[in-house]
């Protein structure tokens, strides 16, 4: 038990970094749209790279972000009928639902997995869209098998942890924690 | 089978899953996913169609979201999260506060000027309600102001902050229904401020009607010039970023995902010059005395700590919200292209012009509808469950305008109704930051009640631009 406390630390470290990468990107989208349009008004050159990294960011953000929010609560998910459950039924339901979902994610990834095998192993696909940058497709493809598999992992886990994935208070879930963190950071200026 | 029992299980079983409380995105995801089993597939196995159906929708699913159309979300996010952890946002408060002087509800008209202008900035109508309602509802309790003079006022502007740009709900609306973004933007502008100016009056007369119900009181008075001035200080330069960022999207100059980037450096800019420059202009320029140096020091030691925390933060909270509205937008690419797909759009908008009905009474019924599903759903769930089906209605139908202002024009009266529905009993959002935030005691059904005469401005405001549409396009389409 003690190894799969320390283990679940770890993971959920792993993801918080995960998704400071995400928040990261956030920065860089904003200096590379400053430094693209600084650029191309005073008539430098400039690489036009950076709308693509911003434009395949949006994807890698969205999939390193997602596992980590899952764990937080931070997705946005309705509180109507478990907040009207007794606790052992609002249990077994929430973990009903994270196996649901669990089973989901990985049909997406099962299948987006066989897409990224057949864009890899496939010479002439590229991305026809940003055709003057030579990107191979699988490029735009491999962050959804590994991030529907991170969040597959996540649901898992709601599956057996001791605090379900619903908590019984009417609402929005994803509102609830940002009021919490809202509130906490008032707080703090306090 | 037919299209209408399609749609039908496709909409009636995305509802019982939000229900059920699976997450919004993945329900979708769910959703699509049968559909797909269903349309292409075979329950005795994996076939060739189905695989192939699924590798197009990832395909759409990546298009739709590796798109620069939807920068000036994170961007816009980043903007407010700046303003509110480097105390901008706060500070113009304060100065306008202290701005209004003495006036029967001096408090009300303060939160509704200060919260336009903080839900402005911040674009978060969730930040701007729990900062008025930590801030403001104290201090109305104490001088005796009634609950809904109090709370009101701060559920009616938290809202607004969906309406007047920067408004990221705005931008993923515009990216969704693939409208023109920063036309959509700009058209929340005028009706944003009339909006405003309907809860001014309101005020005005309730406290009119009942002067107990917000007792005046003495305040400092302030000199006209120590007004102008703190105006120019406090007020002013924050406002410049927004009419900045407005004014570049609306000349062409920049488009709205470029606008963002430069109102993000000026907040930047503005932290800058407030927490650094100006302490040590003040002790270099303005007097060498004790406490100008004292100050100039303490800046110099705790900017870039505290800047840096405070970037930190802005870049968290606004990956968080991007990331949530990303899952949002994976779900909505799949489901158009699930609708497209079964033919059931189609069908659904010849069905629906079909009819010898009004335009205007298919524009009340979708009314009816969004304001239905603000009841009891998240607004971000409402317009990934509506655009995909009200926005192709929207353009079959003859109001007589042409198609990129009937979309702009829908647009701009669909963000007021979500507006209301942020307040609208049973789970209007607002309703419960306020009671996370009111002070003990403070009943739910106190705060539903506080919101009703301010719910009612925004429903005369939906009225007014069905029947005077240029209130909301004469603005975006004037640079045309």
């Amino acid at each position: 038990m003690k190894f799969l406390g320390w283990l679940d630390w770890a993971w959920g470290k792993l993801l918080w970094a995960l998704m400071a990468f995400a928040a990261l990107y956030i920065g860089f989208i904003m200096v590379a749209i400053i430094y693209q349009t600084v650029f191309r008004t005073a008539g430098w050159d400039y690489s036009p790279l950076g709308f693509v990294l911003i434009e395949y960011g949006f994807v890698y953000a969205l999939f390193l972000g997602s596992p980590w929010l899952i764990r937080q609560r931070g997705h946005i998910y309705i509180e109507i009928l478990t907040a009207m459950l007794s606790p052992r039924a609002r249990t077994v339901l929430s973990r009903l639902i994270a196996f649901a979902c669990a089973i989901t994610c990985f049909i997406w990834v099962w299948y987006s997995w066989q897409l990224l095998v057949e864009q890899y192993d496939d010479p002439m696909a590229y991305d026809e869209l940003r055709a003057q940058f030579d990107i191979r497709s699988w490029l735009g493809t491999v962050a959804f098998p590994f991030g529907f598999a991170l969040m597959g992992l996540e649901f898992v886990r709601f599956m057996f942890t001791h605090e379900t994935m619903h908590q019984g208070v009417a609402g929005v879930a994803s509102e609830r924690a940002e009021l919490e963190e809202t509130r906490a950071r008032l707080a703090g200026q306090d | 089978m037919e299209w209408y029992w399609l749609l039908l299980a496709l909409l009636g079983s995305i509802l019982i899953l939000m229900f059920a409380g699976i997450p919004v995105g993945i329900a979708f995801l769910m959703v699509c996913t049968f559909t797909a089993y269903h349309l292409y597939g075979r329950w005795d196995g994996v076939d060739e169609n189905l695989t192939a159906a699924v590798f197009q929708l990832t395909d759409n699913a990546f298009s739709n979201m590796a798109n620069f159309a939807i920068v000036p979300i994170p961007m816009f996010l980043l903007m407010g999260e700046l303003f509110f952890h480097t105390g901008l946002a706060q500070r113009m408060f304060n100065a306008i506060e202290k701005l209004l002087g003495r006036l029967p509800a001096r408090l009300s008209y303060v939160t509704v000027g200060g919260g336009t202008a903080l839900a402005t900035l911040s674009g978060s109508s969730m930040g701007a309600t729990a900062l008025l309602g930590t801030l403001m509802v104290p201090e109305m309790t104490k001088r005796g102001y009634k609950k809904s003079m109090s709370i009101g006022p701060i559920l009616g502007t938290g809202g607004l902050a969906m309406l007047i740009p920067p408004s990221a709900l705005a931008v993923l609306l515009g990216t969704i229904a693939e409208i023109d973004i920063g036309k959509l933007l700009i058209a929340g502008i005028i009706p944003g401020l009339i909006l405003a100016l309907f809860y001014a009056v309101l005020i005005f007369v309730r406290a009119t009607l009942d002067p107990d119900a917000a007792p005046a009181y003495e305040v400092e008075d302030v000199s006209l010039g120590a007004r102008a001035v703190l105006f120019l200080t406090d007020i002013a330069p924050m406002i410049s970023v927004i009419v900045m960022v407005i004014t570049l999207i609306m000349v062409g100059v920049a488009t709205p995902s470029e606008a963002a980037a430069y109102g993000c450096v000026g907040v930047i800019l503005l932290a800058f010059a407030y927490l650094l420059v100006t302490p040590l202009v003040r002790f270099l320029f303005a007097g060498r005395d004790a406490q100008s140096r004292d100050d100039a020091a303490i800046a110099l030691k705790r900017f870039v700590p505290f800047f840096a925390a405070a970037f930190w933060r802005s870049l968290w909270g606004a990956a968080r919200v991007t990331v949530v509205a990303l899952l949002i937008l994976l779900g909505s690419s799949l489901f158009s292209n699930v609708l497209a797909a079964s033919g059931a759009s189609v069908a659904l908008i010849e069905w629906v012009t079909s009819f010898d009905v009004s335009a205007y009474a298919m524009l009340v019924m979708m009314l009816c509808i969004l304001l239905l599903l603000g009841m009891f759903m998240d607004q971000l769930a409402m317009m990934l469950l509506t655009v995909p089906i009200f926005f192709p209605v929207i353009a079959g139908l003859d109001f007589g305008m042409e198609l990129p202002v009937v979309q702009i024009w829908f647009g701009v009266i669909m963000l007021l109704a979500m507006e209301v529905s942020f307040t609208t009993p049973p789970f209007g959002l607002l309703l419960f930051v306020m009671q996370g935030v009111a002070p003990p005691g403070t009943r739910f059904g106190e705060i539903c009640m506080a919101a009703l005469p301010f719910m009612g401005c925004a429903m005369v405001l939906i009225a007014l631009i069905i029947f005077f549409p240029d209130l909301a396009v004469w603005l975006p389409f004037l640079i045309d």
